[in-house]
C-alpha cells in the first residue's frame, strides 16, 4: 500500500483555531494531494485527543467526517497518549491490509494545554492508577521521569550537562530551516544552559514544549493507486507494540518499574521498530532517515541506542562529531519534537508527513539527498509504541 | 501543642500504624513485588498468578534525582510547596520506586547511596489530619551499613 497523499499545518499555538478546524484544513489538503474524492474515502482513523474536541468522546473522527460530509464512511478513534498518531496510522494500514478498503485517511489534530501536561479529566481515582498515583504522591512532572533517565545516563555513562546542551543545539539547527516548525532558532549550549532549570538536570530548552498542530496522510491500496497520478510512498512496515515485563526505563506515568538486567529499556517503541523493519524486510544499515521522538535532551542520546541505531554509550561521540546521525542514518532531519514543540497525537502523523516528503524528494532545504527508506518511532503514555517504514517508489 | 493524626496520602499505598512500610504484592510463584498492590503477577512467563500483600522499602540504593523545580498540576497538593526532590530508588532486587525525597538538599545524595523509608508531609486536610506520603532520606551511616547486609 502507498501514501498517496499527506499534509501538516504548521506547528504553533492557534488560540484562533480548534481542533476541529485544525483536522479539517489538513484532512482535505490531504486528499487533494493525493488527488482522492471525498467519497472514495472508506474510513477515517482520529489519533483520539484527551484535550479538546471529539465531543468530549474522543471521537474525533466523528466530528470530522460530521464537519466535512456525512458520507457514511467508516469512523474509528484511536488512543496511545503521544503514540495516537503513530497507532492511527498503524490502523489505518491495517484497514487497506486486509482488503476492506482502498482509502483511508489517518488524522492526528491536537491544541495542548498550557504548561505541564496534567492529569486528563474523567479519569478514577483510584490506587489502581498510577497515573493519579504519581501526582498525588510524588507530584512528578513528565520532565521529572526524563530528568531521573538523564542523571542516571550521567552517572552510567559520564554524559555532561554540556554534551546535553549541544545535542539541543544540534536538534535545533536542524529545524532552523522547517517551514512547519514552531522554534526557528539555534541557541548555543551556552544559552541551552543558562535557560530556566524545570527538572534537574534538564532547563527548558532541553524540554520540548507543547504546541498546536495537526496533520493527515491519505493510503491507499496498490490497486486503487494505479488509478492516481501522484507521486507514491510504499508503506513498507507499520508496527505497534506494547512494552515488555522486564523494562530498565522509568516509565512514565509508573511509580515503580520491575527492572531486570537483560530487560530492554523503551521497550514499547524498540519492538515497534524491530517489528516494523521485520515487517519491511528490511535492516537498520538500509534506513536512511529516523524520525524519533526527542521529547528532551536525554531523548537525543539515549534513542538512538536504544533503539538499536547506535551502541550503548556511542551518542555522547555523536554529539561530540557534531552530528545527529551514526554515518548511515540521518536522525531528525526536521529538528524534531524539541523544534516542533509537541503537539501529542499530531505528533506521529507528522513524522509520517516529515519523511513523505523526503522520499519524494521535496522536502526542500530539510531534504536528505537520496533518501530511499526511513523510518519513524513514538511513543505513548501506557507504554504504547509505534513505528512506521517507508519506501520510496521507482 | 495538640495531637494531630497522620494519615496517607491514599489508602492502601503505605502503612503509617508503625514502622512506614511501603504496601506492596508479592508473587507467590516467582517472589516478584509490585507496587501499588495488584491483584496478580504481570510477569507473562511467570507460571503463577496468586499474591499476597507484603510491606517492602524500608531502605535501598539511590539511582538517580531530579529537582521538581515547578509546581507540578492539580490533583498534586502540597502546602508551602517549594522545589522538591525526587528520587529513583532500587529498594529490592529488581524493584526500583520513585518517590519524594525527604531532604530539599542536593549535596546529601550520592549516587548509589543507601537511603531510608521515611514520611513527608504533603497538607492539612479538612478534618485538620496531616496528610503524608512515602519519601526516602539519606540513610546514617549504620543504616547504611545494614542496607548492606541485607542485601
Amino acid at each position: 500500500m502507498y501514501v498517496a497523499g499527506a499534509a501538516a499545518h504548521e506547528w504553533a499555538r492557534w488560540p484562533d483555531k480548534s481542533s476541529l478546524d485544525m483536522a479539517e484544513d489538513v484532512f482535505t489538503r490531504a486528499l487533494e494531494d493525493a488527488g482522492v474524492p471525498l467519497a472514495d474515502v472508506g474510513a477515517v482513523v482520529s489519533a483520539s485527543s484527551r484535550f479538546e474536541g471529539g465531543l468530549g468522546w474522543g471521537l474525533h473522527a466523528n466530528e470530522l467526517l460530521q464537519q466535512v460530509g456525512e458520507t457514511g464512511a467508516t469512523a474509528i478513534n484511536v488512543g496511545g497518549g503521544c503514540a495516537a498518531g503513530g497507532i492511527a496510522i498503524g490502523t489505518a494500514a491495517a484497514l487497506i491490509a486486509s482488503g476492506q478498503y482502498d482509502v483511508v485517511v489517518a488524522v492526528g489534530a491536537e491544541k495542548m494545554p498550557m504548561g505541564f501536561i496534567p492529569r486528563p479529566p474523567g479519569a478514577a481515582d483510584s490506587l489502581s492508577d498510577t497515573d493519579f498515583l504519581r501526582w498525588i504522591a510524588i507530584g512528578a512532572s513528565n520532565p521529572a521521569y526524563w530528568a531521573l533517565e538523564a542523571r542516571r545516563r550521567m552517572h552510567e555513562y559520564s554524559t555532561t550537562e554540556e554534551r546535553f546542551a549541544q545535542a539541543v543545539t544540534l536538534m535545533r539547527r536542524n529545524g532552523v530551516e522547517n517551514p512547519r516548525a514552531r522554534f526557528r532558532s539555534e541557541p548555543t549550549p551556552d544559552e541551552v544552559l543558562g535557560s530556566k532549570m524545570v527538572t534537574d538536570p534538564l532547563r527548558l530548552l532541553e524540554i520540548c514544549a507543547v504546541s498546536d498542530g495537526a496533520a493527515a496522510v491519505v493510503l491507499v491500496s496498490a490497486a486503487y493507486a494505479r488509478h492516481l497520478n501522484v507521486p507514491l510512498v510504499e508503506v513498507a512496515g507499520a508496527a505497534m507494540t506494547t512494552g515488555t515485563f522486564g523494562d530498565r526505563s522509568v516509565r512514565i506515568p509508573t511509580i515503580s518499574q520491575n527492572s531486570r538486567p537483560n530487560g530492554t529499556p523503551t521497550s514499547e517503541v524498540r519492538g515497534a521498530v524491530d517489528r516494523a523493519l521485520s515487517l519491511a524486510g528490511v535492516d537498520r544499515a538500509d534506513v536512511d532517515i529516523l524520525e524519533f521522538a526527542d521529547n528532551s535532551a536525554w531523548h537525543i542520546l539515549a534513542w538512538p541506542e536504544q533503539l538499536g541505531y547506535l551502541a550503548p554509550g556511542e551518542a555522547d561521540a555523536m554529539i561530540e562529531a557534531g552530528i545527529l546521525g551514526n554515518g548511515r542514518t540521518v536522525f531528525n532531519p526536521s529538528g524534531g519534537f524539541l523544534s516542533y514543540g509537541e503537539a501529542t497525537t499530531a505528533q506521529g502523523v507528522l513524522q509520517v508527513c516529515d519523511l513523505v516528503w523526503q522520499l519524494r524528494g521535496t522536502a526542500g532545504p530539510l531534504q536528505v539527498e537520496g533518501a530511499r527508506l526511513a523510518q519513524t518511532a513514538v511513543l505513548g503514555l501506557g507504554s504504547n509504541g509505534a513505528s512506521i517504514v517507508l519506501r520510496s517508489v521507482d | 501543642m495538640p495531637f494531630r493524626k497522620s494519615v496517607p496520602v491514599i489508602e492502601g499505598l503505605l502503612d503509617i500504624a508503625g514502622e512506614v512500610g511501603l504496601l506492596a504484592s508479592v508473587c507467590i510463584t516467582c517472589d516478584t513485588i509490585y507496587l501499588p498492590q495488584t491483584s496478580r503477577c504481570h510477569d507473562p512467563l511467570c507460571l503463577g498468578v496468586e499474591v499476597e500483600t507484603c510491606l517492602v522499602g524500608r531502605t535501598g540504593v539511590l539511582l538517580s534525582w531530579t529537582r521538581q523545580v515547578y509546581q507540578p498540576p492539580a490533583p498534586f497538593r502540597m502546602d508551602n510547596w517549594s522545589p522538591h526532590l525526587i528520587g529513583l530508588i532500587e529498594i529490592e532486587s529488581g524493584l526500583q520506586v520513585m518517590g519524594m525525597l525527604a531532604t530539599d538538599d542536593e549535596a546529601a545524595l550520592a549516587y548509589l547511596g543507601a537511603m531510608v523509608l521515611t514520611t513527608r508531609s504533603l497538607y492539612l486536610n479538612d478534618d485538620g489530619d496531616d496528610v503524608v506520603t512515602y519519601a526516602f532520606a539519606p540513610a546514617p551511616a549504620s543504616a547504611s551499613a545494614l542496607h548492606g547486609a541485607a542485601l
